[in-house]
Parts: C-alpha cells; structure tokens; sequence
C-alpha cells in the first residue's frame, strides 16, 4: 500500500534523488538486499574466523541462567580470569584501562586437559597460549566468550552442573589472542 | 489520471450540492458527470477502505510470521548443526526477497510484494540475532538494533510503505532507547569507543531528517507522523545521555512548543503541520498536567546542580527561539504581497500559545533556580505561583485547542480541547476535595470550569455568526 497522497513534482536537487532512486527502484532494492547479506556475511565470518584459526582449549566456567525474549535460553559466563588482579585495579584510578587491550596468559591445570590464568599484563606476551580482553562497565575483563546460547529447557541442567563444578566451556584462541565459544561441556 | 478518493459523507454532500446546481442551472449534465468522475465511486471507495484493513491484517500477520520464525529458530535446536542454521537463517532471508521480487516485477502483484518485503525485513532483523546466537557472540546488543535499521531504511525509501517506515523508526526508537538508557557510560561509539562524548546515538538523526524530508516530498502526513516522534524521542533522551538528570520536564515541556511552533508554520490547515500538533499537544498537556501539581513543583525544586538543571532549559529556550525567527520569516513570506498588519495577527493568532509555552518552560525553572539560590531549599510558598501559572496553561492549551478546531473546522482538536479541560476539572476535584478548600473550594471550581465551557461555546457561536455574515 504505497502512502503516496499525490503525485510530486520533483524540480529539487533531492527530488532528483528521489528521482532516481524510485526511477531505478529494482537496482536500488538489489544494493539494500545485497547490503543486508554483507552485513549477515560479515557476521558470519568474524564467528566462524576465531573457531577456524584458533586452538581449542578448556576452562572452567561459573554461569548464572538468564533467558533473552528474542533468543531463548542462554548463560552468561563468567571465569577466575575474568576479574582484575589488585594491582591492575589499583591503576584504573590513575589510568583509564578501558581503551588499551588486557592480556591474560594461560597455563595448565594438573588435569592436563583445563587451562588457568597465568600473568594478567597490559603487554602482550611473548608467547602464548593468552586471551585479549577490554575492561566491561561492570569492571570485569571482557574477551568475548561471555555468553552460550542453549536450547529452551537446558539451563537448569547447566546450572546443576556448575553448581558440582563440572563445567566446562571448550574454547578457540587465536594466536593474537581473541577468543571465541565452541562449547561448554558437563564434566562427567 | 488516477481518480481520488472520497469519503461517503463528501460524496453525499457533492451530490446533494450538484442536484442543486443543475436546478440553478449551474452547472451542465455533461459536467456534473465530469466533476464525479474526478472521484472514485461508492464502489471504489468501499473497496480501497476494504483494501486498506485488509493490508492492515496481513501486515499484522506478516510480522507474527516473522516472529514464528525467529523464535522457531531461536529454540537453538542441539540436533541442527551450526552450519543448518546458518543457511536456514540467511535462506529464510533470502527466500522471503526472492518471493517479493517475483511478485513485484513478474507478477505485478505490488501490494502484495510489499507485504512480503516487510516479512524479508523482519526476518533480516532476526538473522542478526540469531546468527549472533550460533557463533554466541558476546557483542554490545544494540548494534542489533542499528544494523537491523541499516539494512532496511533503503527499501523502506524505495518502497515508501507505511509499514516498512514504521518497522525502520521503531527499530531506531528502540535502539536509541537501549542504547542511551541501558549504557548510559559509555562513549560514543566511532569505530570504537571514544570517551569524551556521552553515547547520543548521533547517527539516528541523519535517519530520521532523511526520512522526514523524503515523507515531505512525498507529500505523505503518515510517513511524517512515524518520523516526527522518532525525532522527538531523541531528544528527549539526550539529557539522559549528557547526565543532565536534574529535572528534565521543563526541557521536555520545550520540546512540546517547539513542536507546536513548528506545526504553525505550516500553511494554514496543511495536514503536515498535524503531526506536529498532535505530538507537541500531547507532550505539552503531559508537562502542563505534572507541572500543576503543587507537590511536583515543590519536587522539582529540590536541586542537586542548578547548572546542570538550567542548562538543558536554556539549549530548548534558544532552539525554540531560532524556531520562531524561522516561523515569522516563514509567514513574511507567506504575505509578502499583503499589508504588514494581516502576517502579525495571522502568525499572532496562531503562535501565542506555543510561544506562552516557551516563555513558561523557561519562567517555571528560572524561578526555581532564584527561589533556590534565595531559600537554599524549598519554602512552602514558592511553588505557588509555578502551580498557578501551570494550571492556567493548562486552561489556555484546551482554548488555544479549541481555536485551533474552530479556524480549521476539525473535530478532533475541539475534542481533545474539551476533554483536556475536563481532565484539568477532575485533577483539580481532588486537590481542592483532598488538600484544601474542601467542598466549598471544589463547587467553586466547577463554577469556573461551567463558565468557561459557556464562554467556549459562546465564542463559538459568535465566530460562526461572523463567518456567515462574511459569506457573499
């Protein structure tokens, strides 16, 4: 239903715009699908870039279960690393930590399978495996595998799980350090 | 040319007055014929009002559909593999474009096209999200928002549907919403974040002025209506960006002037300037019933930061200002050919009100402030005159109201006059029943609220007389 009450007459340099673009409507709607696609494309490429570079390695998680309206079930996670050590808080008074990237160097647990934090430093390491994270609102680090998306209903089973903690989130790290979700797993 | 549309009752009236002009032989039968067919007949009429509901229906069910769709997908089925997901996301996009493209340039069927435009464009929105579901991306939430209203403002201007406009403006309104009221700390965002300006959502202007400019071009009062209050909206929500929380109702009282200035400045009884009026109405009579509360003037004197509670005031006062220059240069023009004294009473007429109003939202918080740097905090008598001086507003907007319904013959202004006045009488009840005055204090007040409907009506009748009386 076109809202159109009368016919214009263009003689404006933007009624020329107006113009063309309805003159030339089929290329005009072709560019706003071809953009919504990139936008998706884009999307698409920066999840999947991380899991295809990256090494997989395991933490260990600590989840609360909110739900979202448009995405269902989902838990927000949270890691030993995710808090800044004493000494970094102390600078946030005197340095504004949100604009410069925190690195998080990993080591093994005894496990052999589960990674801990190591050195939390504003300098990257010189060699890996460590996460790239920005300082939250909240004060916490930030590095991207904050959240999992569930199917409806097992948010409870997930939150029984870290309750005996044996949650685990499988994740991939690229060598520059960004991460991104692959999993999350109830240990056995 | 494409015959116009016309309400039964115009019909009716045209008929009637040219049954009497072939009487008067007035007109000819071959013209009578000529002017009815300017005008789309009984059937014609009935079957574009039929058309219009039934748009209206399955633009309803296409947005149910769309939101079916997301939230089937949204279940985050654990036996679908991500890759599923991805290609039924960005299929369902895909698909629902193709569907539309088809109609639209094969089939010819645009209404229909439309429809399934509006379908792609809520399924695009959902793309978003739940591609963000799959890969769990941990992003800031209302980018959603803008990328969704990114990817569908060129079709809603290509298409120029009322539908795909709204989709596109409540998909602004919420992300600057989200974004200003849920993260009120962080900057403002420019290819990352920059601290030193507060996070405004500064692009959604650029939106909504091309939107308003292209619906002005269109000629299109709807499609105003959905980009106006967008504006507004932003507005409003930049004191909340700038933390300038001190008391922002005389900021947002401003705004309702500037609105009804704006709807001024329209050729007399455009339909573009309704728009305008109905919001700056609204917001004012909104203000204006707060504000005459004794118990809210005196709250709002309770000042944290007089500057921060002042500055906001003086931003709207100045806008306002510029607005009005701009309305009086508008109706010099308008009357460049006529005496100077007809342009002064016609935009005297029009403007008084919006510019009281003005001069109110920047008395009101003046007089807070000096009643504040004099008392520190609040005497009980200092919020008197403020509540006074609303309350009679609040009685000159449902006279201005009024006016307004008179000189453009509309029905819905008289109506909203009335009813803000009965509003004013009942709010009034219960503050002169409960607080003071008692009974006596509340028959009095009614006696005001009778004389002055009598007077209304009065002024009515007497414009008409001189209406009749000016009539060849």
């Amino acid at each position: 239903m076109n809202v159109v009450d009368q016919d214009p007459v263009p003689q404006s340099a933007f009624g020329k715009i107006v113009k063309a673009v309805t003159g030339q409507e089929r290329w005009f709607l072709a560019f706003a699908i071809g953009l919504q696609l990139t936008v998706l494309m884009f999307m698409t490429f920066k999840g999947t870039m991380i899991l295809v570079r990256g090494d997989v390695y395991y933490v260990r998680v600590q989840p609360v279960d909110p739900r979202d309206m448009m995405r269902g079930d989902y838990v927000i996670l949270s890691y030993e690393f995710s808090r800044l050590p004493g000494w970094l808080e102390g600078q946030t008074k005197n340095e504004d930590l949100r604009d410069r990237p925190i690195y998080v160097s990993l080591s093994k647990e005894l496990d052999g399978k589960h990674w801990r934090a190591g050195q939390t430093s504003l300098k990257k390491p010189a060699k890996g495996p460590f996460l790239k994270g920005n300082l939250n609102q909240r004060g916490l680090i930030e590095f991207g595998i904050e959240q999992y998306f569930l199917q409806e209903g097992k948010g409870r089973e997930y939150e029984e799980a870290v309750r005996s903690r044996r949650l685990s989130a499988e994740i991939a790290i690229t060598p520059e350090g960004a991460a991104a979700m692959r999993g999350l797993h109830i240990l056995d | 040319m494409e015959k116009q549309p016309l309400a039964q009752n115009h019909r009716q009236w045209l008929l009637d007055q040219m049954a009497l002009w072939r009487r008067e032989n007035l007109v000819t039968e071959e013209q009578k014929h000529a002017i009815l067919d300017l005008y789309q007949t009984q059937q014609q009429s009935a079957a574009r009002q039929q058309s219009i509901a039934i748009f209206v229906l399955l633009g309803v069910a296409a947005f149910l559909v769309g939101l079916a769709v997301l939230l089937l997908i949204g279940y985050n089925w654990d036996d679908l593999p991500a890759p599923i997901k991805l290609i039924l996301v960005v299929g369902a996009v895909l698909g629902t474009y193709a569907v539309a493209w088809h109609l639209r340039y094969r089939r010819d069927a645009r209404t229909a096209s439309e429809l399934v435009f509006f379908l792609g464009a809520i399924l695009y929105g959902a793309a978003i999200w739940l591609i963000a579901q799959i890969f769990h991306l941990n992003a800031h939430y209302p980018d959603g928002y803008w990328w969704w209203a990114v990817g569908i403002f060129p079709i809603a201007l290509c298409l120029d549907t009322v539908l795909l406009h709204l989709l596109v403006t409540a998909i602004l309104a919420a992300w600057a919403g989200t974004e200003i009221l849920a993260f009120p700390g962080m900057g403002l965002w420019f290819f990352g974040r920059l601290e030193m300006l507060p996070n405004g959502c500064y692009t959604l202007p650029l939106f909504a002025f091309l939107g308003l400019i292209w619906a002005y071009h269109k000629n299109s009062r709807a499609t105003v209506g959905l980009y106006v209050p967008l504006i507004v909206w932003w507005v409003v929500l930049q004191p909340f960006s700038w933390h300038f929380r001190e008391n922002p109702v005389f900021f947002i009282g401003g705004i309702g002037a500037i609105l009804l200035i704006l709807a001024e400045t329209h050729e007399e009884g455009s339909p573009l300037a309704i728009p305008y009026r109905f919001y700056g109405a609204l917001v004012c009579m909104g203000v204006l019933a707060a504000l005459s509360f004794y118990q809210f003037q005196q709250n709002a004197m309770r000042l944290e930061s007089p500057a921060r509670f002042f500055l906001p005031t003086l931003l709207v006062t100045l806008c306002a200002g510029a607005a009005a220059v701009a309305a009086v240069i508008t109706q010099a023009r308008r009357n460049a050919h006529e005496d100077y004294t007809r342009p002064v009473y016609a935009f005297a007429v029009r403007q008084w009100l919006p510019l009281m109003m003005v001069a109110l939202m920047f008395a009101l918080p003046v007089w807070h402030l000096i009643a504040h740097s004099a008392n520190g905090n609040a005497s009980p008598g200092t919020a008197l005159l403020p509540t006074i001086l609303a309350n009679l507003a609040m009685l000159a907007l449902a006279f201005w109201l009024l006016q307004v319904g008179l000189r453009e013959e509309r029905g819905f202004p008289f109506a909203a006059a009335v009813l803000y006045f009965l509003l004013w009488a009942v709010m009034r009840y219960i503050d002169l029943f409960s607080e003071a005055g008692g009974m006596l204090g509340a028959s009095c007040m009614f006696f005001v609220a009778g004389a002055f409907i009598f007077g209304g009506a009065m002024f009515w009748q007497r414009q008409r007389k001189q209406h009749e009386g000016s009539q060849p």
